[in-house]
């Protein structure tokens, strides 16, 4: 029997990749709680994130149980499982659409903190505090896809080759995507580079 | 240059809040509980005792786990926890338990129970089958192998609890647990004082026999046993109000020697979490919950201790005039009756199961 690629390459690795994890809990069911134990603490970060503290801890649950269920079904020639974890967080945040509207509109509505002193005001430079309503408003006009690829990069810090993972997609799809919503951003800040640094900045 | 859009949402993002080392484990524990092969008798209690005195958290963390091979790697993350109290827990339920959207039932719908009995001292076993009309008017119940719906007229007498009745009185409860705890025992004290008074009245041989039998039933762990009871009532309803349902774990987490068993499978191999309390005889009277949800997944009594106080077996009037009780039985250890829910709902028609 063939060992898929990324088994064989852990044969010189100290610590059993993702994969080997994976394919021993087939008949080893513990050993998934291993994979539990290396990626909860990011996927609940992430999901925290989105979705806020109270819901996030039932998601990350559902999240690792469903991956569980549908372990067979893992690639194992990909040793890290982090892109497939997350693939099925986003869509268990996908079904608290409803719940992330709500706290993104919360968000957008909470006015930013003043900045401290009339120099900062007068500095050309926007803090990034001071921003957070209005990018809330823009996560809430962006499609779900949108979403996924934005915040998996900017708030996961998958690379775009992970997303791409994640979400099921071509990695060319992935770089088009991310360049449509770059120019969302840009136009919902009206053309103007956001943190004013822009020479051609007119706030 | 303009700075990267992607930074900026990188640079702004929300704070991530800490992952509770409490739900961690208890996910991590799901994970081990949850969908695998045929659940194997795992023997992981956690038993914490809350003792309602201030400060003190009596909590002996008492952990069994009868399936570890030598040398393998702890698997049962609660061990590394600190000892957590069944307040704690209580706490926990309620606060998932709260945020669900309330919904009134509608007077036409139907309260669906499938009920699976078993008794172990019996050998018996038996399963429930009932649609109930909220407005208590009409009954249905599936008959014969093609399950065939059939309707019963009911008729509720004026002051009857029809569920749709039970519901609306529910909802102008307090959902201060302090308050609901205190309603609790006032109805507990209440009915003693009725059957002190009733006893009083009687005329017959029994009168003193019941007068002893009422004053071991007011014993003061009795009395927190039968408010413990009146407060499990409320969450093991199916029509509880979600506030109602929070309050009363707050509430019931007051009570003295009331327990927490948060890992556990019931008798039809369900993952459930189990809150539960020991009556001074030694019967642990559990009230299981879906680990995930907190509704009520049934109930049941088991023998947990034969050595404690022997319970009356109640008595006979014998031809001599003299009343003469029961002897006493010593249940097994282990011997235990369920009333095991498999299905509850509301649905819109009789016949309908709910989703």
């Amino acid at each position: 029997m063939t060992v898929p690629p990324a088994l064989a390459e852990e044969e010189h690795d100290s610590s059993p990749g993702d994969a080997s994890l994976i394919a021993e809990s087939l008949a080893d069911p513990e050993r998934f709680a291993l994979l539990f134990d290396r990626h909860a603490d990011d996927i609940h970060r992430y999901v925290s994130r989105r979705l806020g503290p109270d819901l996030a801890d039932d998601v990350v649950s559902d999240t690792f149980l469903t991956a569980f269920r549908k372990r067979a079904s893992y690639d194992l020639s990909r040793r890290d499982a982090r892109p497939w974890l997350y693939g099925i967080a986003s869509r268990l945040i996908r079904a608290n659409r409803r719940a992330e509207n709500r706290r993104n509109r919360l968000l957008a509505r909470t006015p930013a903190p003043e900045p401290e002193s009339f120099d900062e005001r007068s500095a050309a430079r926007v803090t990034s505090a001071q921003l957070q309503p209005r990018l809330a408003e823009v996560l809430t006009a962006l499609s779900a896809t949108d979403r996924d690829l934005l915040l998996l990069v900017a708030w996961a810090d998958l690379t775009y080759e992970e997303c791409a993972a994640a979400l099921g997609m071509p990695l060319g799809t992935v770089r088009s995507k991310l360049h449509r919503v770059r120019a969302k951003i840009r136009r919902a800040f009206g053309g103007v580079d956001p943190t004013g640094t822009s020479e051609k900045g007119t706030s | 240059m303009t700075a990267d859009e992607i930074e900026i949402f990188r640079d702004a993002r929300p704070e991530a809040a800490p992952y509770d080392p409490f739900s961690k484990a208890r996910a991590r524990a799901r994970l081990l509980d949850g969908p695998g092969p045929a659940p194997r008798h795992r023997f992981r209690w956690v038993l914490v005792t809350s003792i309602a005195t201030a400060g003190a958290l009596a909590a002996g963390l008492l952990f069994l786990n009868t399936t570890e091979p030598a040398g393998t790697e702890p698997k049962m993350v609660l061990s590394s926890l600190q000892p957590v109290s069944a307040a704690a827990y209580l706490e926990e339920f309620a606060r998932i338990v709260e945020k669900r959207p309330e919904i009134r039932p509608r007077p036409h719908q139907w309260l669906y129970k499938k009920t699976r009995i078993k008794d172990s001292a019996a050998s018996y076993e038996h399963v429930a089958e009932s649609w109930m009309r909220l407005d208590g008017r009409m009954a249905a119940s599936p008959n014969g192998p093609e399950r065939k719906i059939v309707l019963d007229e009911q008729h509720p007498r004026k002051n009857e609890q029809t569920p749709l009745k039970r519901y609306d009185r529910l909802r102008t409860l307090s959902t201060d647990p302090e308050k609901l705890l205190a309603r609790a025992y006032k109805a507990v004290d209440d009915g003693f004082a009725e059957k002190k008074a009733a006893i009083e009245k009687m005329q017959n041989p029994y009168r003193d026999f019941e007068a002893g039998e009422l004053k071991e039933h007011m014993m003061e762990d009795n009395r927190h046993h039968a408010a413990y009871h009146r407060l499990a009532e409320l969450f093991e309803g199916v029509l509880t109000p979600p506030r109602l349902h929070a309050a009363a774990f707050r509430a019931i987490a007051k009570i003295p020697g009331v327990e927490v068993l948060p890992e556990g499978t019931d008798l039809l191999g369900r993952p459930v979490v189990t809150v539960a309390r020991m009556n001074q005889y030694g019967l642990r009277h559990e009230y299981l919950l879906d680990p995930a949800t907190y509704v009520s997944l049934g109930q049941g009594a088991v023998v947990v201790r034969n050595d404690l106080r022997k319970r009356s077996g109640g008595a006979a009037l014998g031809k001599d005039g003299q009343i003469t009780p029961f002897p006493i039985r010593v249940r097994p250890i282990g011997e235990s009756s369920y009333e095991l829910r498999e299905y509850a709902g509301i649905v819109d028609e009789a016949g309908q199961l709910p989703r």
